[in-house]
Formats: C-alpha cells, sequence, structure tokens
C-alpha cells in the first residue's frame, strides 16, 4: 500500500501547488521522483515528529494542504499533543499518513506497532479517520483529500497487491463497500483482517463481507442498513477492543434498537511482546481459528 | 504617547484584566512588555488594518501564559475593545487565560502548552518562502519554555532551512514557576547552545525599548536569536522577588490599587 502512496503523491501533488509533502528521515530512494517534481514543496525534515506536525500545522496556516508521513507509532504516539492541539483543535489541513497501522511492523518489535492508533486519532477534534483496504482505496482517499479541508489520519497497511475494488472504484465518504452479497451472517472489517476473511470465505454462499473504509465520521446509514440485514455479525480487527470499529458498531446498534449478535475479535490490551510476522502473530492470538470456527458454525 | 508611558498604560490595563479576571499570569506579562511595544509600535507590519490579511507580519506568542500583555497590546491597537479585557477568564468570553487564535482577532497562534509555537512558527517562515514572500515571522518563547525538546527539534528545522525570515526572541527573566532557571533547569552556556544549533545570536543586555528596536532591525543569513534579559514581573517589587506571583488567584480591591500605586510610582 506503501508503493500506491507514493504513486498517488506523484501523480496529485505536482499538479496541485498547494500540497507539500512532509516526512520524517524516511523512504532513502524511494522518494527522489517525487522531489524532483515538486521542488521546495517537498520537505523532508529529521526525526523529529512532535516538530515535525507542528511545523506542518503553521505550513497549512498558510493555505498548503500538507501531507505528513511517517511510520505509525512515532507519527500518532510521540506527536499526540501537536495533534491534538495544533492540528485537531486548529482544524488545520494536515494528512496524517501513517505507514504501517496494527501490526505491519511486526517483526521489529512492540515499538513499532500500533494497535490502539484509531482508538488515539477519535480522541482528536475535527479529524477523519480512514481505513483503507486495498490499492485503489487509498488512491481515492488521497485524491478526495487532496481536495478536501481539515485533517485526517489514513492508516495504512502492507500489502502492494491487493486488490478488491474495481479499478473504476469511487470513493464516497458515507458509503461502505458490500464485497460479497448481504446473509444473515456476515463479516464487517477492514485493512489486514478483510485479507484473512476473504482468503477463507471467498467461496462461501452463507456469508457476507462488508469493508468499512471510513471510522470518522461514522457512515451510519450504511451500516444501519447491515446491521438490520443481519441476524449475526463477525466483526475482526487489528486492534484493540478500546475504540475499535467493533464499538461503533455495538453503539450504533444499540442506539437504533437493533438486535443482532455482534462478535468481535481483536487484540489484546497489553504489550505485544512478540516478533514474527502480521500473520503469525495474529495466528498466536487466534485470528484465524476464530474465522474458521464461525465458518464451520 | 511616548514608550514609558505606554509601557505603563499596558501594564495598568494588565493589572486591570487580572483583577477583573481574578486570576492570571502578572508577572510573565510584565516581563514581555517591552518586548511587545517595539514589535508592535516600532518593527512589525501589523495593525488593526491588516491582522486578517495575507500581508501583516506574523507575531506568535509561544509563551502562551504571558498573554495578558498581549491582550492589552491588542486592546491598545484597536483590534478588539479595551472592554474586552475586563471580562477576562468570564464565562463565554473573548479572553481567557492562554490565547485562542481561533477565537481572537490578532492572535496569530493557541498556545499554552509549551514548546509548540517554535515549530508552528518555523512552518510558517518555510511556507512564506516557498510563496517567496517577504513577510517577518518572530516567535517570542519563554526561558522554562525552552526546557521542552521540541524547541530545540525546532531550531534545528529553522538551521536545516536557513529561515533567515525568522527571529525568535528569549524571555530570559532567568524565573521559571518553579524557581530560578538555575536552579530548576539550567541553561547556560544558552549563547553557545543557540549558536551551535546555527542561529545567529545577539544579546539585549539593558532592556529599553530603544534597545531591542536597534537588534530587530539588524538582519542575518541565518535564523535570528535575540536573547532578551529580561525582568519577571518589572514595575512592581514584590512581584520580581516572590515566586509564587507567577499565577496568582483574586486579591482584594485594596490590594489592587497598591499595586497600581506601585506600578505609577516605578514609571513617574
Amino acid at each position: 500500500m506503501r508503493s500506491q502512496f507514493y504513486n498517488t503523491m506523484l501523480e496529485v501533488l505536482p499538479r496541485l501547488e498547494n500540497t507539500i509533502f512532509i516526512g520524517s528521515d524516511l523512504g532513502a530512494g524511494t522518494l527522489d521522483e517525487l522531489k524532483e517534481k515538486i521542488g521546495d514543496r517537498f520537505i523532508m525534515e529529521g526525526v523529529n515528529e512532535s516538530h515535525m506536525v507542528t511545523m506542518a500545522s503553521g505550513l497549512s496556516s498558510e493555505g498548503f494542504t500538507v501531507f505528513c508521513s511517517t511510520i505509525t507509532p512515532f507519527l500518532l504516539r510521540r506527536a499526540y499533543e501537536h495533534i491534538y492541539l495544533d492540528v485537531g483543535c486548529r482544524n488545520s489541513s494536515v494528512k496524517l499518513m501513517g505507514n504501517g497501522g496494527g501490526l505491519v511492523y511486526a517483526p521489529l518489535g512492540t515499538t513499532h506497532l500500533a494497535i490502539e492508533d484509531i482508538h488515539l486519532m477519535k480522541g482528536i477534534p475535527n479529524i477523519r479517520i480512514y481505513t483503507p483496504s486495498d490499492k485503489q482505496q487509498i488512491d481515492a482517499i488521497i485524491k478526495f483529500e487532496a481536495k478536501t479541508d481539515g485533517p485526517c489520519y489514513i492508516r495504512m497497511i502492507k500489502g502492494k497487491d491487493k486488490s478488491y475494488l474495481p479499478e473504476n472504484y469511487v470513493f464516497d465518504p458515507q458509503n461502505i463497500d458490500i464485497l460479497k452479497d448481504l446473509k444473515d451472517t456476515n463479516i464487517i472489517t477492514y485493512g489486514e483482517t478483510l485479507s484473512i476473511a476473504n482468503e477463507i470465505y471467498k467461496d462461501s454462499k452463507v456469508t457476507g463481507l462488508v469493508n468499512i473504509p471510513v471510522i470518522k465520521p461514522f457512515p451510519e446509514k450504511e451500516v444501519l442498513k447491515v446491521l438490520e440485514r443481519s441476524q449475526k455479525i463477525f466483526c475482526p480487527e487489528v486492534h484493540i477492543k478500546e475504540g475499535s470499529l467493533y464499538t461503533d458498531l455495538i453503539q450504533l446498534a444499540q442506539e437504533k434498537k437493533i438486535e443482532c449478535e455482534i462478535i468481535p475479535w481483536h487484540l489484546p490490551n497489553q504489550k505485544i511482546d512478540l516478533y514474527g510476522s502480521e500473520r503469525e502473530i495474529l495466528n498466536h492470538f487466534g485470528i484465524t481459528d476464530f474465522l474458521k470456527r464461525n465458518i464451520d458454525e | 504617547m511616548s514608550d514609558q508611558k505606554l509601557e505603563l498604560e499596558i501594564k495598568k490595563m494588565i493589572l486591570e484584566s487580572f483583577h477583573h479576571g481574578g486570576r492570571g499570569h502578572v508577572p510573565s506579562a510584565f516581563s514581555i512588555t517591552k518586548i511587545l511595544i517595539s514589535l508592535y509600535c516600532h518593527y512589525l507590519n501589523l495593525d488593526k488594518n491588516n491582522y486578517g490579511s495575507d500581508d501583516r507580519d506574523r507575531f506568535i506568542l509561544s509563551k502562551g501564559h504571558g498573554c495578558l500583555a498581549l491582550y492589552a497590546m491588542l486592546a491598545h491597537k484597536e483590534i478588539f475593545s479595551k472592554e474586552e479585557l475586563l471580562k477576562f477568564c468570564h464565562f463565554n468570553s473573548l479572553l481567557g487565560g492562554h490565547p485562542n487564535a481561533e477565537k481572537i482577532p490578532g492572535v496569530e497562534y493557541s498556545s499554552g502548552s509549551l514548546g509548540h509555537g517554535l515549530s508552528f512558527s518555523v512552518g510558517i517562515a518555510k511556507a512564506l518562502k516557498i510563496k517567496k514572500k517577504k513577510n517577518k515571522v518572530v516567535c517570542l518563547v519563554g526561558d522554562g519554555e525552552i526546557n521542552e525538546g521540541s524547541v530545540w527539534e525546532a531550531l534545528l528545522s529553522a538551521n536545516l532551512h536557513q529561515l533567515d525570515n525568522l527571529t525568535i526572541l528569549v524571555d530570559y527573566n532567568k524565573v521559571q514557576s518553579f524557581g530560578n532557571v538555575k536552579d530548576v533547569m539550567p541553561l547556560e552556556p544558552l549563547e553557545d547552545k543557540f549558536k551551535s544549533f546555527g542561529m545567529a545570536v545577539s544579546h539585549v543586555e539593558d532592556l529599553k525599548i530603544s534597545n531591542i528596536n536597534n537588534e530587530l532591525q539588524k538582519t542575518s543569513s541565518a535564523p535570528r536569536v535575540i536573547i532578551c534579559h529580561t525582568l519577571k514581573g518589572e514595575g512592581i517589587d514584590e512581584m520580581e522577588k516572590d515566586f509564587s506571583w507567577h499565577h496568582k488567584g483574586k486579591i482584594s480591591e485594596e490590594k489592587y490599587q497598591e499595586l497600581v500605586g506601585k506600578l505609577e510610582a516605578t514609571y513617574a
């Protein structure tokens, strides 16, 4: 997905003179073409994420839309107050592009994980939160945000070849993606767990599959239709329970008095002490068993 | 009005706001009053006619707790009414204990959490460079504030981008909230620290407004730091000596009148 992000930057930023790319000591060798094409609108800071975020807000105060990119935990956790005050409260057009939401950097250990990123970002005023699941989606979301005022956080996952949506996909922030027709039992998810669910359920004739690309503002109207149609929903996520998509589904179901069983799968809110691939760690915590157990039912 | 008379007027407005609000950081505001007079009356292209337009110079008060001085100056410049000062910190008032740029005319940046304003100023200065604009950018930081690591991150960045349109003023009164800077978190050799970060550093040791003016008029190819040797609480003896004045609550009418009298005596 990161390569698609750079490709979209390459396509969009040279055309839009009011855009800036800012990163913090990343992407050696991969960003040269972007740097060449946008000149002084390409800014590479050092390892100084807190400063970078507030500097991005200062740049946006002069009329620029600023794409601000680095590894997710450093972008969000280290710079949290800077995001809260200078991006959120100020409603700055700063687009936080988080490389590695969830367990993408699992082999690198705890410092590089971001399993609470959505939870953190939900507390930021004005911010839009996106969870794109494939390359068409991230491309479309970036193009939408390049022309939209205000801040956003985009959770980028790995998997450059993943493609669930059509080539001519058009992004609508109020929409969700019904990837397999709704049935009595449906899976609602996004990102890496969509990939796993799709792999397990691709031939299922009894389970629908829904991708949620926007967590905030929550696409309530469309999600409500899924809840109303479902007797049972499985909601697996590479995230802790707190602040998850599951909590949004439960809240919506309660508010609208919909009787639908919603069964979550999430990571524990604890230090993840394991190295290995993202899939290995997800399996360790039982994602495949969870999904296969439910297909058996 | 002479600068000295204006200084007295601004400080009386600060005291009056504090008295009506029942709280405030008065010594910090007194500490930066001369600096603000120099900036707003002798240096910046920033007034009631252009504060909302692109041609204004940008002033960022990073040490937001000095805002009583900024409010008094903005009222003096007729950017908002002096009556607003009397509602300081009241429910639903324009002016609160730290400045809100999204609400208060003439305030460039919402500060209060220390260590943010310089990064924001670096962003503005860089953006103006990209747009090839000549506006000046001035950021005022406190000496306690520069304990924050993000200030030094911002200095590295100002050097990287060679922001010769950025001037950083340090309110070096040598007192922070808990006590003397040299005891709480020593900063010396401060000049060497800034120089090693690539800044062009100068001092205003004798803090007269004319001396600040002279220093501001100089230019440099590197980002500038002007270390202003200020006096926290300047003008009222007890505020200069007593750390507990850093942030005070409500005082009696009698005490207020006494403080006004002391100020008037100082500037007589």
